[in-house]
């Protein structure tokens, strides 16, 4: 798993790369790592189409992710998918997790 | 993630095959007890099991197979499809084929060669087969069963609904809630699905590797509840789950709604978009139900309720009272076994071999140092090693039962083939012997009981044109003898053949013609290599395919093959194992300068060497035991070992597989415990010795090999007979 988190600091956007597995053997990292990427920015793009796997844990911290994002008024967005990503969001109806 | 799978993953091989087995017996038993429906379910649970772990484990091409099997056993459960031996027959064959695609699994191959896909398509078909017949009749019943007697209005839906709050641990358990969700796509069609995470708390109390997740699912499938249920089999404990039926009457939706953590009104907008409920109808029945809830503040169970409901039926209850009981027993049996690693315990049984070793050395050096209170700690110490050395010894004792009952299938299989009707006749399985030998011994055994079925029982009209009853019978049999275990493969065919068997030892010049043999040593001729090609095999009714690989796997376990035969009455197989390949009791003796030692389950007696025995032994080598012929071996010639001839020479009478012989040598020691240590390959042809041991004071002492001194010394013993 690795994030990589990048800020334009004039825009206030941040964008947000992970690529790897997203599972719960990397789940508390990523928690941290993406709840820090909130802190100063006003827009959030996530692009996971580099995600080879993602699991249970890793649905869970997209869900917490945009709930934060909107607790704190704050664009979310997940601009693209990998198939992993894809697969398991259709299986569990939650392509509304993508937006806000 | 690979790790945690891949220790699952052996004990699902593990644990499958134990279910196979049991499939197998279920299967055997149920062909002479076709009205048995506990054995069905057992086929059923074990079935279920192993589609659900391969499942969960990500072992597509089990899983998938065994779908096709559990969908068989389901209706026979229900009785759809009745019990017959073509059923019976092919459950079978789906069994072998489960337990090939287990061993691919477990080889780590996924795709199967065309030879196996062959085979699973074929198999797939005819399970296809009994259940398409049964499919149409379904079609005709379902609707009757619907249409309960009792009013109210019910949902229109022909879909399940599945409430799932998954356990917070789900996670850490190691198990995945989208994995259930993804099985769930297997037994029918997801007409809608919704993933709640109201539970999930804020972000500094949110712990990523806890589930948060719960879903509500209307699913389609010709399941029963109880299938539905088994899918959540592993997380019922912690998680809660609601299943309703299709057409449940709109209040059990509503009850539903109360039961669960979640907002009613929330969850009422998830079932009118599943399709469940219309929104008029969720609206009236809330209200109904608000107000009815004034009226009776008693709380009723909620398993009374899904009763009262007609949602479940009684049975169903019980059945799932029965399973739990299960799961407890099955935990307790948890409890009281464990799986070990044999390695482990082969190390153990090294290290208490060399612990005994160095306790009989204290004992000597205590017995040097004449110290009363030292040599009283030194024995009780020998005693409570001795203790942990029989304790220790007892942990790789398994029951030889086990190993029997496998028999029952290739029995039956042999008796389809040959058009044969055999019966198996199990004795003793509950004899206990070291597993290694028991899995040493699994393969000669079947050669034997294969011959036998193949070749020793006759045809049933054979057999009645002879008198015999049509029902040919193959006993197995255990017992313990004198520090071995006996098996025994006895069948009541048509015996060995001693003419055909004598010609055919000329033939290949075994033995001289004209050459007077013992049955005994006769029938020792089909343990020859020689005896064993095809072609010999019609000619001599068989008896002899490969017994020389029986014979020389047996051998290599410290143990002797022996053949009794009646012609024409049958024939008995007899195979002995030392018990134990580690430690033994010895007895040791001194001849020269060397000492040897006699496992001591085969010493009979000790006796002096009288000058009389002495001079009348120069001529013959056996004396007179108390009015019974004894034939001995010196073993001082035997090993050819120097030193001065003591006064007195003592003969020590050992028994073993019923006969006696005595070993003159020149001093008793007595009883040693001993640490077998193999000679090296350079020794594996002396014979007379079997291994050697490392005494207290260093030395080493050869351990006899009493079968084989024995059979050196059987001319004199055969003389002695005549």
């Amino acid at each position: 798993m690795n994030i990589e988190i990048v800020r334009e600091k004039e825009s206030g956007c941040c964008l947000l790369r992970i690529e790897g597995e997203m599972t719960i053997y990397g789940a508390a990292e990523m928690k941290e790592k993406i709840i820090s990427s909130l802190g100063p920015c006003s827009e959030i793009y996530a692009d996971l189409s580099q995600v080879s796997e993602i699991d249970t844990s890793g649905i869970q911290l997209l869900i917490l992710l945009r709930r934060e994002a909107q607790a704190q008024g704050k664009r979310f967005r997940i601009t693209s998918k990998s198939a992993a990503v894809e697969t398991v969001t259709g299986l569990l109806n939650l392509n509304e997790i993508s937006e806000n | 993630m690979d790790l945690d799978l891949s220790q699952a993953r052996l004990t699902f091989i593990a644990e499958s095959s134990e279910l196979l087995q049991e499939m197998e017996n279920s299967l055997l038993q149920l062909e002479s007890l076709p009205e048995n429906q506990e054995l069905i379910n057992s086929l059923f649970r074990s079935a279920h099991t192993i589609k659900g772990s391969s499942g969960v484990l990500g072992i597509e091409t089990v899983e998938k197979f065994t779908h096709f099997v559990e969908n068989l056993l389901s209706k026979m459960r229900e009785n759809e499809i009745k019990v017959i031996s073509e059923i019976i027959e092919l459950l079978l064959e789906c069994r072998d084929h489960t337990s090939a695609l287990i061993e691919l699994a477990a080889a780590e191959i996924y795709f199967l060669d065309d030879r196996t896909a062959e085979r699973e398509r074929e198999l797939i078909e005819r399970l296809n087969s009994y259940l398409a017949c049964t499919q149409r009749e379904d079609n005709s019943e379902e609707p009757s069963d619907i249409e309960d007697t009792e009013s109210g209005k019910r949902a229109r839906t022909d879909a399940w609904h599945i409430s799932i709050r998954f356990g917070i641990n789900t996670l850490k358990d190691g198990m995945d809630p989208i994995s259930f969700i993804n099985y769930l796509l297997k037994m029918g069609e997801l007409v809608h699905i919704t993933t709640l995470y109201n539970s999930m708390p804020p972000v500094a109390e949110f712990d990523p590797e806890a589930c948060y997740l719960g879903f509500e699912i209307d699913l389609k499938t010709d399941f029963e509840k109880k299938a539905i249920e088994d899918v959540f089999e592993f997380v019922r404990e912690d998680s809660s789950i609601h299943i309703l039926p299709p057409y449940s009457k709109v209040e059990s939706y509503v009850e539903l709604l109360h039961n669960l953590p979640e907002d009613t009104s929330l969850l009422g907008e998830i079932l009118v978009k599943g399709g469940v409920l219309t929104q008029t109808e969720l609206e009236e029945a809330l209200r109904h139900q608000n107000s009815g809830s004034k009226d009776d503040n008693s709380k009723t169970l909620i398993g009374e309720i899904l009763v009262n409901e007609g949602m479940v039926y009684p049975e169903l209850i019980e059945a799932a009272l029965d399973k739990q009981k299960q799961v407890l027993g099955a935990k307790a049996k948890e409890a009281t076994t464990i799986r070990i690693d044999a390695n482990k315990l082969d190390q153990l049984v090294n290290l208490v071999g060399e612990l005994v070793i160095s306790s009989a050395n204290m004992d000597q050096q205590a017995q040097r140092l004449c110290d009363g209170q030292l040599i009283e700690s030194a024995s009780i110490m020998l005693r409570l090693v001795e203790e942990i050395r029989e304790n220790t010894m007892k942990l790789r004792m398994v029951p030889i039962g086990d190993t029997f009952s496998r028999f029952n299938r290739v029995i039956r299989d042999i008796s389809r083939d040959t058009g044969k009707d055999i019966e198996l006749v199990i004795s003793g399985g509950e004899t206990e012997l070291d597993k290694t030998v028991i899995e040493k011994v699994n393969d000669p055994l079947m050669h034997i009981v294969r011959n036998a079925a193949d070749h020793g029982i006759e045809l049933p009209e054979i057999r009645n044109e002879i008198n015999k009853s049509a029902k040919g019978k193959i006993r197995l049999n255990a017992y313990h003898d004198a520090g071995s275990i006996v098996i025994e493969v006895s069948d009541d065919g048509r015996g060995l053949n001693r003419d055909k068997i004598y010609r055919k030892g000329v033939a290949v010049g075994l033995i001289n013609q004209g050459a007077q043999l013992s049955d005994k040593e006769l029938f020792r001729l089909i343990f020859e290599p020689g005896f064993s090609t095809a072609d010999q095999i019609t000619k001599l009714s068989g008896r002899g395919v490969g017994m020389d690989v029986v014979k020389k796997n047996i051998e290599a376990l410290r143990g002797t093959v022996e053949v009794e035969s009646i012609e024409g009455k049958g024939a008995t197989v007899r195979i002995r194992l030392p018990l134990t390949m580690a430690i033994i009791d010895g007895f040791m003796v001194g001849v020269g300068e060397s000492q040897y030692v006699i496992p001591l389950d085969m010493v009979m007696e000790c006796v002096e060497l009288t000058e009389a025995d002495k001079q009348a032994s120069k001529k013959r080598n056996y004396i007179n035991l108390r009015g019974e012929v004894l034939p001995y071996i010196r073993l001082r010639d035997y090993f050819g070992e120097h030193g001065n001839l003591p006064r007195f020479e003592n003969i020590i009478i050992v028994q073993y597989a019923g006969q006696k012989i005595g070993f003159v040598v020149d001093e008793l020691f007595g009883e040693v415990q001993t640490v077998i240590k193999s000679l090296g390959k350079v020794y594996r042809d002396v014979k007379g010795i079997s291994g050697a041991t490392i005494m207290g004071n260093g030395k080493v002492a050869l351990i006899l090999d009493i079968p084989r001194l024995m059979q050196s010394a059987e001319n004199i013993i055969d003389k002695i007979a005549c």
